[in-house]
């Protein structure tokens, strides 16, 4: 498992798959602010290559940024950061060039407001420290990129205000989106910490009951055969030859029951207690199932979590039955790899809207996962660490 | 875990963190405004600007209360104070001779889009959005009436508005957006707590498991495995003494600890001696060493544990070892206890052994695992077996964690 980041898309990926629709909001809304401005201030226009290369920059720019913050493709890593920002920042460089020696205004310029409108979107899904240390170092670039500008600009003015007014749109919006990260982090963190404790403690409440069940199913198999075979024997204070051997039979009998339950993975009583059609458990755990080489066990809470959520969300789909489910975990090369295929009664659109913030988790706990859907087979490949 | 917030707190969260993301954009406007500010003043010496600067010292000082406390009233204030101020930052610059106009240079609309983003103490998207407008109403009145009254036309300036606008929109357009994961967040907790249980079932299964095969079914092979028509009178009193308890007592519930300490120091009363003391009296000759005490300060799961696996271990030499002599020894540090089982018979390779036996695997091996224990077994088929059972001591990490936790 890589290591989670702290930021919101890693510690509540169900919670952001919603919010792309606020990045692409925010980068079609940027590149559209600057399509105006550029257009509204093409008089001061020296190099229109450069003009239209800047803005071509920018579509890059909000196009990787839509691309890597769809929940299809979570998490968004620091490298896909870095290439919004850095794409933007030429961006910004070009716009300088295609107005080098004719730049009038720097309120009309575009690039500063648009890179900070793309941070803004990128505050769910990278670290505070990185969206602040990416924002101050594009501050500096942009100061200096408008200092060489102020010999053009037709306003009179020190030099100081048109470099903070220039600096201000870009350094405002990339804090505000590093708060934004920080504080939902932080929120997060102090949760899970505070519901740790309650579960740790729900735990202890229920183990007795359990304890208690899991003994009456024992002394259910005891009093059918064993209790009233020692009780004779006992009674009795002899042994023959045909207790000796029905004591040989009802030991048999038990560590089979015995070693099948002791041997039987978390997903083959899952399926064998989830609200799933309930004739057959144990036959219809096999065959639903297939894990030969018991790695099913190596999974970690999350990873387990992840996937009986997603389990239990299919047999809440009307018409679904156990029967279009099928489970098969491998090892190879050192690690767990797992394949679910599910035959799901349900529309592509139902699928993605319904089935995307389980998606998400499971890609926040598993290394690697892919999603097929070829309706209506929905088909999971994911790996995991072994140890 | 990557559960992430319960729908019910989620959106007090994200809501919040919007609050703090705008007090970053006023923190950032205000300051900008005073450097601009000190621009201009050192640029032109002859002007008065001093009291522009002055007039955002409060706005900084009020934003700073309001954003701790998170208090309405201090909002309030914020926004109060706030638009007077801003009407005196304005008229200080439209009141100079000549007039400094907003213009390419200077944003009259930093302490503007400051008051446009008040409202930290909202901890929901209606508040929130009201505050922000009563912030653009605020702060587009009182620049207005300081253009009315330094006798300048009114002017709409765009920069404010657009601020307010692309605010409000990410209100609106992420608090749509968190309805999705409502339903799912439920569904994914329970999923949590459910697999929670299902460990411990498997947990307490296992150790169902393990002793039900050490009474059971030990028993069970002793009978089938007896020669003769009387019952042995050893077995008689084990067999009577272990229905009574399986039938009679919860014998799955975790083992009380000792309340006394003196008698849980006697090494007598620990398990492991009932474990060595019952295998003598199958008739095995079983040599003690090493250090008790360290024994006596496990704590009462792990103690129990340990007892029935070296148990285990002692009756697999009776039965397998082709010998009737097995050497126990104890080792104590500060963080594990190790026991070792060793006998110089047979010998066996864990491997080749049936799928189907329990012995070492769950009676030893999964047993003093589930205490966070480990097993390691040293045996060549011809050479002897030597077991090593390695328990965490009473001050473990294990069992520090649980308190921890």
């Amino acid at each position: 498992m890589t290591i989670v980041e702290r930021t919101r898309q890693q510690l509540d990926p169900a919670g952001t798959t919603g919010v792309g629709p606020v990045a692409i909001f925010l980068a079609v809304g940027a590149f559209l602010y600057a399509v105006f401005m550029t257009i509204g201030g093409r008089a001061e226009i020296s190099n229109p290559p450069f003009a239209i290369l800047a803005l071509a920059l920018l579509a890059i720019a909000g196009v990787i940024l839509i691309a890597s913050a769809s929940p299809n493709r979570a998490p968004l890593t620091a490298a896909s950061h870095t290439a919004v920002q850095v794409t933007a920042m030429a961006a910004i460089v070009c716009e300088a060039i295609g107005q080098a020696g004719s730049n009038a205004y720097i309120r009309d310029d575009w690039g500063p407001a648009t890179l900070g409108i793309l941070l803004v979107a990128l505050g769910p899904y990278r670290p505070a420290r990185e969206i602040t240390a990416g924002g101050l170092i594009s501050a500096i670039s942009i100061g200096i990129i408008t200092y060489f500008e102020v010999p053009s600009l037709v306003t009179p003015g020190p030099p100081l205000a048109f470099i903070v007014l220039a600096v201000t749109p870009m350094l405002a919006l990339s804090l505000s989106a590093a708060m934004f990260s920080k504080g939902v982090v932080a929120s997060i963190e102090r949760w899970q910490r505070r519901a740790q404790v309650a579960s740790t403690s729900l735990v202890r409440e229920f183990r007795e009951g359990i304890a208690r069940s899991v003994q009456q199913d024992r002394v259910t198999i005891l009093n059918r055969d064993v209790l009233p075979f020692f009780t004779e024997v006992l009674a009795r204070d002899t042994i023959t030859d045909a207790d000796r051997e029905r004591a040989r039979s009802i030991a048999d009998s038990i560590r089979s029951v015995m070693v099948e339950e002791v041997d039987r993975s978390w997903l083959e009583s899952l399926m064998e207690f989830t609200g799933v059609e309930s004739t057959g458990r144990r036959a219809a755990a096999g065959a639903v199932v297939e894990d030969p080489r018991r790695v099913a066990e190596a999974m970690s809470i999350g990873q387990r979590t992840a996937i009986r959520a997603l389990l239990v969300a299919f047999t809440n789909i009307p018409g679904f039955t156990r029967d279009q489910l099928r489970i098969v975990l491998s090892d190879y090369g050192g690690r767990g790899h797992g394949v679910i295929t599910a035959h799901l009664p349900v529309a592509d659109s139902v699928l993605r809207s319904t089935f995307a913030p389980f998606l998400a988790v499971l890609r926040a706990v598993f290394t690697h996962l892919e999603v097929d859907f070829l309706h209506p087979e929905l088909t999971l490949r994911f790996s995991y660490d072994l140890d | 875990m990557t559960l992430g917030l319960p729908s019910h707190l989620a959106e007090r969260t994200v809501s919040r963190s919007f609050g703090r993301s705008l007090n970053a954009v006023a923190y950032t406007c205000l300051i900008a405004a005073l450097v601009s500010v000190a621009a201009f003043q050192f640029s032109r010496t002859s002007a008065v600007l001093w009291p522009a600067m002055v007039a955002i010292v409060p706005m900084l000082v009020l934003l700073y209360l309001s954003a701790r406390t998170r208090d309405t009233l201090y909002s309030v204030a914020y926004l109060v104070v706030g638009a007077a101020c801003t009407y005196w930052f304005v008229l200080t610059f439209y009141s100079q001779s000549p007039p400094i106009l907003e213009s390419d240079a200077l944003s009259l609309s930093l302490p503007k889009i400051a008051l446009v983003m008040v409202g930290g103490s909202a901890p929901h998207i209606v508040p929130r959005l009201a505050w922000c407008t009563a912030g653009y109403l605020a702060a587009e009145i009182s620049a207005g009436a300081a253009m009315v009254v330094a006798g300048q036309r009114w002017e709409f300036y765009l920069t404010t508005f657009l601020a307010y606008a692309v605010t409000a929109i990410i209100f609106i357009v992420g608090s749509l957006s968190r309805r999705s994961s409502r339903r799912t967040q439920p569904m994914l907790h329970r999923a949590a707590r459910d697999e929670q249980l299902a460990a411990m079932r498997h947990r307490i299964e296992v150790k169902a498991a393990s002793l039900l095969h050490d009474t059971v079914l030990s028993h069970l092979a002793a009978i089938a495995g007896s020669v003769g028509d009387s019952l042995d009178p050893h077995l008689r009193t084990v067999v009577q003494r272990d229905l009574e308890t399986l039938v009679g007592e919860e014998w799955l519930t975790e083992p009380e600890p000792v309340v006394d300490p003196a008698l849980r120091r006697r090494w007598e009363q620990t398990p492991l001696f009932g474990a060595i003391a019952e295998s003598r009296l199958l008739g095995l000759d079983i040599e003690c060493t090493g250090d008790y005490d360290a024994i006596s300060g496990l704590d009462a799961e792990t103690s129990v544990s340990l007892g029935l696996a070296v148990k285990q271990c002692l009756v697999n030499v009776l039965r397998h070892s082709g010998l009737t002599r097995a050497e126990v020894a104890v080792f104590g540090s500060e963080s594990d206890v190790s026991v070792m089982v060793i006998d110089a018979g047979r010998g066996f390779s864990e491997a080749e052994t049936a799928p189907d036996r329990l012995g070492i695997r769950h009676s030893v091996r999964q047993r003093i695992e589930e205490v966070g224990g480990a097993v390691q077994i040293w045996s060549t088929p011809g050479r002897g077996t030597s077991i090593m059972i390695r328990v965490p001591a009473r001050c473990s990490d294990r069992s520090s964690e649980v308190d921890a936790s």
